[in-house]
């Protein structure tokens, strides 16, 4: 009897961390999808409304979904202080206090970075194209994200329940 | 004259004017004595050159210690870092919000104090398209001195219902455009014995000066029977004003060019009053000019008042009848 519910457990959880694993793939996908969102509202707030940026981060917060409002919630934060030395600082220092909340990879983080310094810093045309450059790089990613997904997210689930399976075969 | 001045500027320097600096040049500031930063003017910030603060009309170099020196080597030197934090504090980290402002070399912060600024040109179309690459600030503080027109408004009134023609002719930073601020207030608000009832005003604020608006409010007390419109031509504003806000009196500040002058002649023959600055050394020196000299010997000012620095900023040199060109104050007071 014990037998029975030693090994229900070890194939459960091998295979809920299988799972969780596996998920990481499609919520990179779906959190590069929402970024995307947000960064084009955050486009037109710029560069139709004029909203100056630590209001336009704010706004983009609200009408964001999990995980990705917390950038723009800390950066805005950190705006607010006025000790940031510029919007790319701020920006930056928000992508690492939010570290560990979202399952982008550092390949995004780097292009999310590269793109805060940009952010505030030119007239309306510079800031259009900015923000044109950063969608077409998140397009990229956003394939890259859908192929390692369609690669790896069934392999790590069937994985796990494999090894969980394994494992019991191996202690029975 | 000057006992109404209610701002407590050691607080407006902090809250309107340091939130927008750079952090070095913030903490320089706040270690500037007080009775230093009681009188201060101007703050001057240039790339590659030390810092400055002007007092008294006079500049002074500045130290990282916040002391004033006389040796270069001693004083703060702003660096590029420097510039760039200010830009991005002064815009609220927006340089796309400021594009209209930068095209003008301005910015006009909470509390009405005007920043100038210089860079690069970026020409498109032959026309100014916007500054890049920064390299010097101005901020001037903006002082509203509620009572210092007291000893002029009995000069330029007319009657209890309407006043002279008025044009102060005054060297910069003598105080044109504090003076003009309270001749608009106390006229809009009435004044005494001299205009018991107040009279409509039509402020026509082309470089955000006089009323300081920041967002549309004004922040400087301009009267409350005074419709601002701010950021608009002088020339086209007077008229626009005529025709819509129906004004007894028109205020602008230093007129001096073809159309200005059109617009006073239009102002004028619509029965309106006007009220406005224009730069230079006394009655002389304005005569020289083109345009402005025929509008004076036509006699459409009726009242000239000059101002100098004789007593500090603020000092009435002489007020001039302008139909006679005779003194009517020959001595300067303050």
């Amino acid at each position: 009897m014990f037998k029975l519910i030693g090994s229900v457990l070890i194939i459960l959880s091998s295979s809920s961390l299988g799972y969780m694993i596996g998920m990481r793939y499609s919520m990179r996908v779906r959190e590069i999808k929402l970024l995307k969102i947000s960064l084009q509202m955050l486009e037109t707030e710029i560069a139709y409304s004029n909203t100056p940026l630590p209001e336009a981060l704010k706004i983009v917060c609200k009408k964001s979904k999990h995980p990705i409002n917390i950038i723009f919630n800390k950066a805005a934060a950190n705006l607010g202080k006025k000790d940031c030395v510029s919007v790319g600082d701020a920006f930056c220092k928000s992508l690492d206090d939010a570290k560990g909340m979202y399952s982008l990879i550092d390949e995004d983080i780097d292009i999310l970075r590269s793109f805060g310094h940009s952010l505030g810093s030119s007239d309306v045309d510079g800031q259009i194209k900015s923000f044109s450059l950063i969608i077409k790089e998140l397009d990229a990613q956003e394939i890259k994200a859908e192929e390692m997904r369609k690669k790896n997210e069934n392999m790590y689930k069937n994985l796990g329940f494999l090894a969980g399976v394994a494992i019991t075969i191996l202690l029975i | 004259m000057y006992s109404q001045q209610k701002l407590n500027i050691d607080k407006v320097i902090q809250e309107e004017i340091l939130e927008c600096i750079a952090p070095n040049i913030k903490d320089i500031i706040l270690k500037i004595p007080k009775q230093h930063i009681s009188q201060l003017e101007e703050i001057r910030i240039r790339i590659n050159k030390p810092l400055m603060i002007c007092r008294g009309c006079q500049d002074e170099m500045v130290s990282p210690n916040g002391d004033m020196v006389a040796n270069i080597k001693d004083a703060y030197i702003v660096t590029k870092g420097d510039c760039d934090g200010t830009l991005h504090r002064l815009s609220n980290y927006s340089i796309y919000a400021i594009e209209e402002e930068l095209r003008n070399g301005y910015i006009t912060l909470r509390g009405g104090h005007r920043v100038g600024i210089v860079g690069k040109g970026v020409i498109e179309g032959g026309k100014l398209k916007t500054l890049k690459n920064i390299s010097g600030f101005n901020i001037r503080i903006a002082r509203e001195v509620l009572g210092s027109a007291d000893n002029v408004v009995k000069y330029i009134v007319k009657s209890k219902t309407s006043i002279y023609n008025t044009i102060i002719i005054s060297p910069p930073q003598c105080g044109k455009t504090t003076i003009l601020r309270d001749i608009v207030r106390q006229i809009s608000n009435g004044q005494g014995k001299y205009i018991p009832k107040g009279l409509k005003v039509g402020l026509v604020d082309e470089r955000s000066e006089i009323a300081g608006s920041y967002q549309g409010e004004a922040q400087n007390d301009v009267g409350i029977r005074t419709d601002v419109l701010d950021g608009c031509l002088k020339s086209s504003g007077i008229i626009m004003l005529i025709r819509s806000m129906s004004p007894k009196v028109v205020a602008t500040d230093e007129v001096g060019n073809r159309l200005d002058c059109e617009a006073i002649y239009e102002a004028a023959n619509a029965g309106v009053n006007i009220v406005t600055t224009i730069h230079g050394d006394g009655l002389e020196d304005v005569l020289k000019r083109p345009f402005i000299n025929e509008v004076l010997k036509d006699g459409v000012f009726e009242r000239i008042i000059v101002l100098s620095n004789r007593y500090g900023p603020g000092t009435i040199e002489q007020i001039i009848d302008g139909l006679t060109l005779e003194d009517i104050v020959n001595i300067p007071f303050r």
